[in-house]
């Protein structure tokens, strides 16, 4: 496994032929109940269902592409609900990064995060979006993370300037 | 009489961790001579709402924003008409830096402003799994009742406190965990034999 892109909204899988293309809409899985059980259980989920599969994914690929519907400056429900899941892959012990406490990663393997957020967004919106990403990266080792914006109705232009990004 | 619901908008199980935060908001909203209601994502109901005068949302954050189950309750919100309600919010967050509430509360202060409604701030804490299993449990209190004080009065709401030092969160926040995970073992151990 060595890249995977997920995404909320059906895109053409010929842009991203070296990924696995993940269409939260036609796949299985539970919300995340945020009992933290999988902290107690050293990172066991209490769900078996696709996102499982997904989630160990996540820790072996090199580069992440996530391609979501950004919403008052958050990822929107579907997205959310998938991210919440992947508190698994975190240690349940605080860490001290660059003098801030964070769960680390449990994969160790350096990635690469690339994020095109989509929708009518504002520019206070694409700030949030932006400081919630990099946050969200705390923890995890990437070696870049990038984050770009586009407008509903220009994402396939937007996903094609992207398309062979996983083959670099 | 003002009418004040509270929702509990945080992940279902999740309830468990801000439970003795929305008790003892309930109770000192109550002292306050206000009619309060509590709500959760299960038994929250859209249609109620305008009936409210405040709204306080209250909930832990989950990968550094509002959780998904607040984002459903805004989507149940997107046709409903409001036009008075003041709201507010209570963020908890179990890592050190109160910061790391900042980004749920601009979360949520947008909102307002797609919805047209006054956003009346927010009570950040942060160490939110101790604080009300430690000593810092009588400040949280003294907090909540101020902060409901506020909230029944309709006046603004800024306060963020973390009120622990970073070497005791490291310590007690690891001791936690360790605790936790052994606790849970045991118990896994025993439903095994």
């Amino acid at each position: 496994m060595r890249n995977l892109v997920v995404t909320d909204k059906e895109i053409s899988t010929e842009l991203f032929k070296n990924s696995v293309v993940v269409n939260l809409n036609n796949i299985h899985y539970c919300t995340c109940t945020g009992g933290l059980e999988c902290f107690k259980k050293g990172g066991s989920c209490y769900f078996k269902d696709d996102m499982s599969l997904i989630s160990q994914w996540m820790n072996d690929c090199q580069l992440i592409i996530y391609v979501s519907h950004v919403k008052y400056g958050c990822f929107d429900i579907p997205f959310k609900k998938m991210l919440e899941r992947m508190v698994c892959n975190l240690e349940p012990f605080y860490t001290l990064v660059d003098g801030e406490t964070t769960h680390q990663s449990l994969s160790q393997l350096k990635k690469r995060l690339l994020v095109i957020g989509y929708g009518e967004i504002d520019e206070e919106e694409k700030k949030i979006f932006t400081d919630i990403v990099e946050d969200c990266a705390i923890g995890y080792i990437y070696s870049s993370i990038n984050t770009y914006f586009c407008k509903e109705n220009e994402l396939e232009e937007t996903l094609c300037t992207f398309g062979g990004v996983d083959s670099e | 009489m003002n009418k004040i619901l509270i929702i509990n908008s945080g992940l279902k199980h999740s309830q468990s961790y801000i439970e003795p935060y929305l008790k003892r908001l309930e109770v000192y909203l109550k002292e306050e001579d206000t009619i309060v209601d509590v709500r959760n994502i299960m038994t929250f109901d859209e249609r109620t709402v305008f009936a409210y005068d405040q709204i306080v949302f209250l909930f832990l954050i989950t990968i550094d924003s509002i959780p998904s189950s607040t984002l459903e309750i805004f989507s149940k919100l997107e046709n409903k008409k409001m036009e008075h309600q003041k709201i507010y919010s209570v963020i908890i967050c179990d890592e050190y830096e109160t910061e790391k509430c900042d980004l749920s509360e601009k979360i949520m202060r947008k909102w307002c402003e797609k919805k047209k409604l006054k956003y009346h701030g927010s009570l950040k804490l942060s160490s939110g799994l101790l604080l009300m299993k430690s000593i810092q449990k009588y400040s949280v209190c003294s907090l909540l009742k101020k902060a409901a004080k506020d909230i029944a009065g309709g006046n603004h709401l800024d306060v963020k406190t973390s009120l622990m030092t970073l070497k005791v969160f490291m310590k007690k926040g690891n001791q936690y965990w360790v605790k936790e995970m052994n606790k849970k073992r045991k118990e896994m151990k025993k439903m095994s034999s």
